[in-house]
């Protein structure tokens, strides 16, 4: 599980010691405000949540409220969705600010955003973009961390995205583009299990055979949901059930790795709240056969 | 060429459909426009225009997927034809009350062109805009008059229910917030 990696870490003097610390959180759901109250008839089943942090900057009292009440029965993990930590224009100051105050408010174990870029040249593309898998690209991660280090003390984790578009010009793989911005940022995995396994369909490689590449000793946390198939292009659509490729590769990911939590994130057509449910009793069960949780 | 200044371009590609054609068309000619050098110019124009134009196609769905969880009572109004109407808005940027608000003043024109059905859609949109603004923390103030009686006709489109023979029925509309402080809203429909 990565040696050489953990050598240049200990030679360096760079220790994952932030993320030991981080508690075990079990298995948990992207918050929804649809299922809120089958969330609170079902509290035991849901070991934490993870929060879409944008949606609580500048926001109404009706809104904060929410929080606090969410904030009062489960950890909360805040999720960002326009840091553009791999932007070349740098952190947008304001977006930090708020961000800032959301984790303090929360005091979370950690926090959590894309590996990739959402806005340049003033243009907010509204979604996240690939970076180009570039020494270049790294360089401005790790520098744009530093920036976000400044404001943020509690770690932060970075999520692998799906590749929309592949730009240009790549020096290395995306697991290894990957793993090289973790190291140098010193920043934890968000492992998107679903986008592993998006990149690799609609690459025609084989994600669990290609398992090895990827930062497993800097797993934190993972994701999961399914997508679907549109004109023989997976799309992480994040509205469908889990595939059986995705839990096979869930279930080898809890094998590899130290991970504290799992989040199912279904953002679209939400089922009965009882499918959720199976789903994360499914994951539950798979992490306690790997030793992560009781 | 600094990465800056090649994602400066790609957002562009992503976003601007002109942009992003003419470049397809003619990576060369269309560099000067973005910014680009020759050199990133030749690299950028390896990208498969397949994917680009993939990705493109999936912004404008993704904003019309988060439109319709800003504006939920429309989105259930219009079916299927929200996509499309809501592709029609020119671009707003990536705020959602503007996007509420340009979308209102859309379908607000279709209906007194009397080119779409039901005829209080437009009154609809208005009616949502206004709560989608008035859900920020600011100092709201906000008055709106609707020609159709909306909070009945929320209540039922809400409900699942038909409100196709709804009669018009002019209503006012009261959006009242102090900074910080919680929403005060109410609806008079007058006979």
């Amino acid at each position: 599980m990565g040696e050489a990696a953990a050598a240049v870490d200990a030679a360096v003097g760079i220790s994952l010691q932030p993320f030991a610390d981080v508690p075990v959180l079990g298995v948990g759901l992207g918050y929804r405000p649809p299922f809120r109250a089958e969330l609170f008839a079902h509290r035991g089943e849901v070991d934490f949540l993870e929060i879409t942090a944008d949606h609580y900057f500048d926001a109404s009292r009706e809104k904060l409220d929410e929080l606090d009440l969410l904030a009062s029965h489960f950890t909360l993990i805040p999720h960002g969705l326009d840091l553009s930590i791999g932007g070349g224009d740098g952190i947008d100051g304001r977006y930090l600010d708020q961000f800032a105050a959301l984790v303090e408010k929360l005091r979370p174990p950690y926090w959590s955003e894309h590996l990739a870029f959402t806005r340049a040249g003033g243009v907010a593309i509204g979604h996240l973009a690939s970076l180009p898998y570039t020494e270049e690209a790294l360089d401005i991660v790790a520098r744009n961390v530093e920036t976000v280090r400044r404001h943020i003390k509690t770690p932060l984790i970075l999520e692998n995205i799906t590749e929309g578009v592949r730009v240009p010009g790549a020096e290395m793989a995306e697991a290894e583009f990957v793993s090289a911005a973790l190291e140098r940022s010193h920043c934890g995995w968000l492992c998107d299990v679903t986008n592993l396994f998006t990149n690799a369909f609609n690459q025609g490689a084989d994600a669990a055979r290609d398992l090895d590449r990827w930062p497993w000793r800097r797993l934190v946390q993972m994701h999961f949901a399914g997508g679907r198939i549109e004109n023989g292009v997976l799309i992480d659509s994040d509205d469908g059930p889990t595939s059986p490729e995705v839990w096979g590769l869930l279930e080898e990911a809890f094998g590899r790795s130290h991970v504290k939590g799992v989040i199912l994130e279904r953002d679209e057509r939400l089922p009965p709240f009882n499918d959720l449910l199976d789903e994360l009793r499914k994951a539950r069960t798979l992490g306690q056969r790997a030793g992560r949780w009781p | 060429m600094a990465l800056a200044e090649v994602q400066k371009a790609l957002a562009r590609l992503f976003t601007d459909k002109a942009a992003r054609e003419a470049f397809l068309a003619d990576p060369q000619s269309a560099a000067a426009t973005l910014g680009l050098d020759k050199a990133d110019a030749t690299l950028l124009s390896t990208m498969a225009p397949q994917e680009l134009r993939r990705f493109s196609a999936s912004l404008a769905s993704k904003r019309a997927l988060d439109a319709r969880k800003w504006t939920p009572l429309v989105a259930a109004a219009l079916g299927a034809r929200f996509g499309p109407l809501f592709a029609a808005v020119p671009g707003s940027g990536a705020d959602p009350a503007r996007q509420a608000e340009a979308f209102a003043v859309h379908l607000s024109m279709l209906a007194k062109q009397q080119k779409i059905e039901p005829p209080w859609i437009g009154d609809l949109a208005r009616y949502e805009a206004a709560c989608v603004t008035a859900g920020r923390p600011r100092l709201a103030f906000r008055v709106r008059l609707f020609r159709y009686p909306v909070g009945l006709i929320a209540v039922a489109v809400a409900r699942g229910a038909p409100v196709s023979e709804a009669r018009p029925g002019l209503t006012c509309g009261l959006w009242l917030r102090r900074p910080g402080g919680r929403l005060w809203s109410r609806l008079w429909t007058f006979a």
